[in-house]
């Protein structure tokens, strides 16, 4: 089993791959400075290659040599190199490799669902200020809100908000003359109208172009000051639940459209009004350890299934149980500095629904105010689980209060709900 | 059985080894052992969490299992556990 940049969720599926009774091997790219460069793990490996980037050939005759099974993707950065692998080594188990860029490239990714006949957001693939406004003209968005990503961001990175009237192209130019939290230059950038509704995730495990849902999440985030939206915490809903028939619809027809036929992906979706619309399909993992609380909340995960695909087993369900309410709540701060007071988040342990607290900081640390879900994980979560949902809820409402005295002024969570407003 | 109820009569010690021998069916296990050198991952603790949930009503946090790495000591927490 070759797991292409094993990092974030992708750290999880070596120790599975293993105790299904597979040899892991680890794929890096050279010089790749990733962001959660901690959660790699080679140690958990029998083999290491590193891939400086050149022609696919060496790489592809050493992997040969090894026979895999399957190549699949640990995280963002390892997409496209392990779509390219398993098209020439294990060509069985690879996504349709005439649609690679459109499973990597947001803008290419946007085309590719619209020409399958799926409603997407109004958007414009540019690498030039004077051209991204030109479109906003031509499609009658002056005034309106916008959105400008990199075209291969991940983890909200180097995502902003343009508010109606202001000028999108000095956020255009800011953008192409930066770097993404990868260290590449951003080239290109997607421009967006800015739609408002409720976002979901839907996390899959595809096989032979079936592909089955392993849970649909509800993220609630807020705004900051500059950028669209962080993550403040998430809910695993029921797969019955109300309009969610729908969005797995939407999600189903996006996967197909982008040639999916194996692994994993973690599409997520804006519902509007007008029904759901594609923010992005990431044909991997979700990161995070998501896996971890997927389990807890459905007894199963996109990791397990895949290893019970490969060693053979084809009853998989389509769908899954919800067996305890499960929230994550990221923490976050709103204002860098040095830390302090991180002992009192320990309270929360003692919440009944709490079966997690990871706090990767400690007093004194010097953290950025918080602008992705990068910094975020760099602090931490907690994940709550309870089979009454009215138990988390209190629990959350606790967690806020806990972490408001935590960490830097303003607490150690962006949960903005202190006045009351109940958890969407 | 809702989370956290008590259930005295039950033996914490026997309901984890029949958790563990189901999650390393290849092998054997007992109260000394590691989990992690057993081949444990997070994944795999996570199905502790939910099966002594499930079986005992007891809460246990992967901070436990972490902390706690055999039946014997994992045992002793749970029990110490309202």
């Amino acid at each position: 089993m070759v797991v292409v940049e094993p990092y974030s969720s992708g750290n999880m599926l070596a120790p599975a791959f293993r105790q299904a009774g597979f040899s892991p091997c680890a794929v890096t790219l050279a010089g790749n400075p990733a962001p959660n460069l901690a959660t790699l793990r080679l140690s958990d490996f029998d083999e290491h290659l590193t891939y400086d980037g050149g022609g696919l050939g060496p790489l592809a005759d050493r992997l040969r040599a090894l026979d895999p099974v399957a190549i699949v993707p640990g995280t963002h950065t390892g997409v496209t190199l392990a779509d390219e692998l398993a098209a020439v080594l294990t060509p069985k188990l690879a996504n349709a490799p005439d649609l690679g860029s459109a499973r990597y490239h947001k803008g290419d990714m946007i085309a590719a669902v619209a020409a399958a006949g799926l409603p997407t957001i109004r958007s414009r693939c540019t690498s030039d200020a004077g051209d991204a406004l030109s479109w906003i003209t031509r499609e009658g968005l002056s005034g309106r809100d916008l959105v400008v990503k990199p075209v291969d961001s991940a983890g909200t990175d180097s995502v902003r908000f343009v508010p109606g009237g202001q000028d999108p192209r000095a956020v255009v130019t800011e953008l192409l003359g930066s770097a993404n939290r990868y260290g590449s230059r951003i080239s290109e950038v997607l421009v967006q109208e800015h739609v408002t509704g409720v976002e979901y995730a839907v996390d899959t495990f595809s096989y032979e172009g079936r592909h089955t849902v392993n849970d649909i999440v509800r993220y609630h985030k807020v705004s900051s000051r500059r950028h669209l939206a962080l993550y403040a915490s998430m809910e695993i809903l029921a797969m019955d639940a109300p309009g969610n028939d729908t969005i797995i619809d939407y999600v189903k027809g996006a996967l197909d459209a982008l040639g999916i036929t194996f692994g994993a992906a973690h599409t997520e979706v804006m519902v509007t009004e007008a029904g759901p619309l594609l923010i992005e399909v990431n044909a991997r993992l979700s990161g995070g350890g998501h896996p971890w609380t997927c389990e807890l909340a459905t007894g199963d995960n996109s990791i397990d299934r895949m290893v019970r695909y490969l060693a053979g087993d084809r009853n998989i369900s389509d769908g899954y149980p919800l067996q305890l309410t499960t929230r994550a709540i990221f923490f976050g701060v709103r204002s860098a500095g040095v830390l302090s007071g991180l002992s009192r988040l320990d309270a929360i342990m003692d919440l009944p629904s709490c079966c997690n607290l990871q706090v990767n900081v400690q007093d004194g640390d010097y953290v950025p105010e918080t602008a992705d879900l990068f910094d975020a994980q760099r602090l931490g979560m907690a994940v709550l689980a309870h089979s009454e949902p009215a138990q988390v809820a209190a629990d959350h409402r606790e967690v806020r209060r806990i972490a408001a005295g935590a960490g830097r002024p303003g607490g150690f969570t962006i949960d903005p709900n202190h006045g009351g407003m109940e958890w969407r | 059985m809702s989370d956290d109820e008590s259930t005295s009569t039950v033996d914490t010690t026997a309901v984890l080894l029949g958790i563990w021998q189901q999650l390393f069916r290849d092998q054997q296990v007992g109260p000394e052992d590691d989990f992690f050198d057993l081949g444990g991952h997070s994944l795999l603790a996570t199905r502790v969490i939910s099966q002594v949930r499930a079986a005992l009503g007891k809460r246990v946090m992967f901070k436990d299992i972490t902390e706690c790495r055999t039946i014997a000591l994992l045992s002793a927490r749970i029990d110490e556990k309202r």
